[in-house]
């Protein structure tokens, strides 16, 4: 299943974050650990994927480095800027924050509807 | 955000700062790239090895980037496509080049099929256009800065381009003729009723004063004997010139006595005789403001011939000749007075010249006129301009002011509209200039119809009041103008104070460079200067008035009165005022003859003492008040008879 497009626009920058927390990454590994690690819901082809990076770069969240690989090819390293730590530490927060809100409503499975008020409990 | 420049190969040997690109193919090397790659040392002799390599590269190419990463050609296409389709700077396309190359060389290291990463690529349109706005973003807030300043520039340019285009196509309507407006008034009356054309074909024969000697100026020789200084003395070299220049043109004196007589001026503006240089083809179609006023300064040229032959009646006791000569010189100074405010001001310098010569003659000859004479004569000159306190007429001004308006500014049909390029040159022309302006030198070039013109022009348009603006400002400014300092001069202080209003207007003092593009700053005249003239004008008026009373006084009682009320109201129906302080006109005896003075501006009484000939300035010592300079007009009085005269004798 893919994400509809609004709510990637929401979501993948925060992947991209989350993912970088661990330690730089270039471009194909994101690709392929976003694919991977949501079984393929929040995969993003490079059309959304660079543009991403480079929004990011120029808010500050990340910076991108070139180094060389194991294979002796250069490659675009990006890792999380002390910025881009505490946007997604502030991003985590609301996500979490939005999660309970749609469990709240029943709306994430597994969640039972809550009384919204003036019904009995 | 930096981004560092990608080490695409690595040369073991040499220094990590030395980037280099995949060596050249044989067929692309050229002696340049031989040259430009050749290591430099920075020797320092045999026995030392430099340490530092410089080397210069060649530069990258997305073709060599893609050939480099050894991409099948679907995919180099791909990376060759949306890279050129991003339209960013060289150094970034290179730089999304390479990671696009990287990219795919990952997918097809672990891999994927070059199908499958095209599949998966998405449109290389649309890539391209996210990366460009995305790589747009990352650049540094300097280029942001300029970029949108550039784009403000722009947008800057274009309105003013807008408003150079409106101005250009902007003209004046011309709605009212106010000249001929003027000229038909006259035109309704009989020729044979007119002043003027007697006046001038009179004067066309007069020939000029002979100068008394080479030392002479034309002004000296012209008001010899008509200044209010001078007194020329019978017998002297200056007598027997006027005597003689006054008899030889008794024809001409004849012609302007029968002019005097006549009830209408008859002036008609613009009369291609009076000005032959006005463009005739124009007809009454000038503004008004640019008609000259030829018969104000031959009225002035009447005036010294008519006052000459008062002078010489006096001396040969012809009291009719000489009763003769002041009516008609009042009535000339009453003929002068029309439209313009120059001609009020010509008016009353005819007059005060005329009751010069009254206060000398009661000084000087004091029975030459019989008491009914003299009489007619106060009756008379007590009656020129209406009597009472004198004010100038200021409609032409105001006719003057909105003449300039409609030929200045566009009409939109509802009282509004903006400066249009004939008007800014028309302004241009009629400010006088001064140092702000010459060091702008902004006045010659919009007097133009150059570039510069249209270049200025819409600025000055912008920053110009509206016509309606404009309009606005002439009324007010008029109404406020007939309204004030109607009282005498010593009532002013307290109008003022009483009205919130600052004594001298800011018009005619504002030397800003829009204050040249102002109609009101143009055109108003100086009012508090008019109404000091004014007032100078009464005062010397009443001077003379009095004179008149003192002496018929003196004939029936056979001495002086000992205060002025004496007169009132058998000689005059009340005491002058003194217009400095507002209580009677000053007098006293002074070695058995009369003294009559006004306190001047510091409204001291001091005894009647006035600046010496040589030193007296009328609006220094008189009519200004005090306030820079104490010393000058203080401790001075305004002696209005006897009047303080230079005998000229040789």
């Amino acid at each position: 299943m893919r994400v509809d497009r609004e709510l990637m626009r929401g979501a993948g920058p925060v992947a991209v974050l989350k993912l970088l927390e661990s330690g730089e990454k270039y471009g194909y590994e994101l690709v392929e650990q976003l694919e991977e690690r949501s079984k393929g819901v929040l995969a993003m082809g490079q059309s959304t994927l660079y543009p991403m990076l480079y929004n990011l770069e120029s808010q500050g969240l990340v910076k991108a480095e070139w180094r060389e690989s194991e294979s002796a090819r250069g490659r675009k390293y990006y890792h999380l800027t002390s910025k881009g730590k505490k946007r997604l530490a502030a991003d985590l927060q609301q996500w979490s924050a939005l999660v309970e809100a749609l469990s709240s409503l029943g709306i994430l499975p597994g969640q039972a509807t809550p009384a919204l008020g003036g019904g009995p409990r | 955000m930096e981004t560092s420049t990608p080490p695409l190969e690595t040369q073991p040997n040499h220094s990590n700062t030395n980037h280099s690109l995949p060596a050249a193919p044989a067929s692309t090397t050229t002696w340049l790239w031989r040259v430009l790659n050749a290591p430099i040392n920075i020797g320092l002799g045999s026995r030392f090895k430099s340490p530092v390599t410089v080397k210069f590269n060649k530069p990258a190419t997305i073709a060599s980037i893609v050939t480099e990463a050894g991409l099948p050609a679907e995919l180099a296409a791909i990376v060759e496509q949306v890279v050129r389709a991003t339209r960013l700077w060289s150094s970034e396309r290179l730089d999304v080049a390479r990671e696009l190359a990287a990219h795919f060389r990952d997918g097809l290291e672990c891999g994927v099929s070059a199908s499958d990463l095209q599949s998966q690529f998405g449109n290389a349109a649309t890539v391209a256009k996210l990366i460009r706005r995305a790589r747009i973003r990352c650049r540094s807030v300097v280029w942001h800065a300029w970029r949108y300043g550039l784009a403000g520039l722009a947008l800057l340019l274009l309105a003013y381009s807008g408003l150079i285009v409106r101005f250009a196509v902007s003209y004046p309507t011309i709605s009212r003729n106010f000249l001929r407006e003027q000229n038909d008034v006259v035109r309704s009356t009989p020729e044979d009723q007119w002043a003027w054309p007697v006046q001038r074909a009179a004067l066309k024969e007069l020939v000029p004063y002979p100068k008394l000697d080479q030392s002479q100026t034309d002004d000296e020789s012209e008001g010899w004997w008509a200044t209010e200084k001078n007194r020329v003395e019978k017998d002297s070299l200056a007598w027997n010139q006027m005597l003689a220049y006054v008899e030889s043109n008794q024809a001409i004196i004849e012609q302007l006595h029968l002019s005097a007589n006549k009830p209408m001026r008859g002036v008609i503006y613009g009369d291609p005789i009076d000005s032959p240089n006005l463009p005739q083809a124009l007809g009454e179609d000038v503004p008004l403001i640019g008609v000259l006023l030829p018969q104000a300064q031959s009225l002035r040229t009447a005036q010294r011939l008519l006052t000459a032959d008062a002078t010489v009646a006096r001396s040969r006791g012809e009291a009719d000749r000489f009763t003769r000569d002041i009516l008609s010189l009042v009535n000339i100074a009453e003929q002068c007075r029309g439209f313009c405010l120059i001609e009020d001001l010509v008016a009353v310098a005819i007059l005060t010249s005329t009751f010069s010569v009254v206060l000398d003659t009661c000084e000087d000859f004091p029975s030459l006129l019989t008491d009914d004479q003299l009489i007619a004569m106060a009756h008379r000159l007590a009656s020129c301009f209406g009597g009472g306190t004198i004010r100038f007429n200021l409609n032409g001004e105001k006719a003057m002011a909105e003449d300039m308006l409609q030929r200045c500014y566009s009409d939109d049909g509802n009282g509004d509209g903006i400066l249009t390029p004939a008007g800014i040159k028309m302004l241009a022309e009629n400010f006088p200039t001064n140092k702000l302006i010459d060091d702008y030198d902004l006045l010659s070039h919009t007097k133009t119809d150059g570039v510069a013109l249209h270049v200025f022009g819409p600025a000055i348009m912008l920053q110009a009041k509206s016509r309606r603006q404009t309009q606005e400002a002439i009324d007010q400014l008029f109404a406020e103008a007939a309204q004030r300092h109607r009282g005498p001069l010593h009532s002013w202080e307290q109008e003022d104070q009483r009205q919130g209003r600052t004594k001298q207007s800011s018009l005619g003092n504002d030397n800003s460079l829009m204050s040249h593009f102002s109609i009101p700053n143009v055109v108003f005249p100086a009012f508090e200067m008019c109404d000091k003239a004014a007032e100078r004008f009464c005062q010397l008026r009443d001077g003379a008035l009095t004179a008149i009373a003192l002496e018929l006084y003196r004939r029936q009682h056979g001495a002086w009165p000992d205060h002025l009320e004496q007169l009132a109201p058998g000689y005059m129906p009340t005491v002058p005022l003194d217009r400095f302080t507002g209580q009677s006109l000053r007098y006293r005896l002074q070695d058995g003859k009369p003294l009559i003075y006004a306190c001047g501006f510091d409204q001291q009484d001091d005894g009647g003492r006035g600046p010496g000939i040589d030193e007296y300035d009328f609006h220094t010592q008189v009519m200004q008040k005090p306030a820079k300079q104490p010393a000058i007009g203080e401790g001075y009085d305004w002696v209005l008879y006897p009047r303080p005269r230079k005998a000229i004798n040789r």
